[in-house]
């Protein structure tokens, strides 16, 4: 399915763009996207909110998981442009410490 | 909103279902298009999680579960009833607490707390029912 955009800047940003929800739904496909990037050499990863009107706890736990292993890879995750409820449920759940919103793609790295 | 609106959805025991909640979500706001943003936030991010944990929990692995939701929208609040048949939760989710911030699980029911005015969780014989209710803010 192609509810994802996987981009690489010409700076070697990974870009991956949820083009829906994030939910248990698609989080495992998410995963899949952050892990091939990691695995092709790019750690550096930006995740476009731009699109994701509705992240749930299984979404966060990803992004959490994804975050992770960029880290060990030597690189980072960042979020860009998230959703008012994105914002609310990073705030409520503490994330909003370890998954510090940026305002676009661009001033991520 | 002077009248009251009533929706109710039977959603197969599935994965998937957890967006059919998302959709049936727009569908009520549509009718009820005075809901503020913020309190639609809070009904969907605390539908979706407690849906999400029936089909993830109670109705793993079955063939043939449901799940029903019925919502219910006043002047003044709005009420989520959650109804399926599946196995008996064995912990209490108004308890639930928010893990450290590198975890990447156990947050749902936490969250649902979080954005609820009331969150209950009874077995009735052999079905699962949860309740949840939130105030309706100001619109601000």
């Amino acid at each position: 399915m192609s509810d994802f955009e996987v981009t690489v800047t010409d700076e070697g940003v990974g870009v991956v763009r949820p083009l829906d929800r994030l939910t248990m739904v698609s989080a495992k496909r998410f995963s899949g996207h952050v892990a091939d990037l990691i695995g092709g050499g790019t750690s550096r990863i930006v995740v476009d909110l731009s699109r994701t009107g509705f992240v749930d706890s299984s979404g966060l736990g990803a992004l959490i998981a994804g975050l992770k292993s960029a880290r060990q890879a030597g690189g980072d995750l960042r979020l860009a442009a998230p959703s008012e409820q994105v914002t609310t449920i990073l705030s409520l759940t503490n994330l909003d410490k370890v998954l510090r919103p940026r305002d676009s793609v661009e001033s991520a790295f | 909103m002077d009248a009251e609106l009533v929706r109710s959805v039977r959603l197969p025991g599935r994965v998937e279902s957890v967006d059919a909640v998302g959709r049936e979500l727009a569908d009520v706001w549509r009718d009820a298009p005075d809901v503020s943003p913020t309190d639609r936030t809070r009904v969907e991010t605390a539908l979706v999680e407690v849906v999400g944990n029936v089909v993830e929990h109670a109705l793993a692995g079955r063939r043939g579960g449901e799940v029903v939701v019925q919502l219910r929208v006043t002047g003044r609040e709005v009420v989520a009833e959650v109804a399926d048949d599946g196995t008996e939760l064995t912990v209490d989710p108004g308890a639930a607490t928010m893990p450290g911030a590198d975890a990447v699980s156990g947050r749902g029911l936490a969250m649902a707390v979080a954005v609820t005015d009331e969150l209950h969780y009874r077995r009735d014989g052999d079905t699962n029912r949860w309740r949840l209710r939130w105030e309706r803010g100001d619109g601000s």
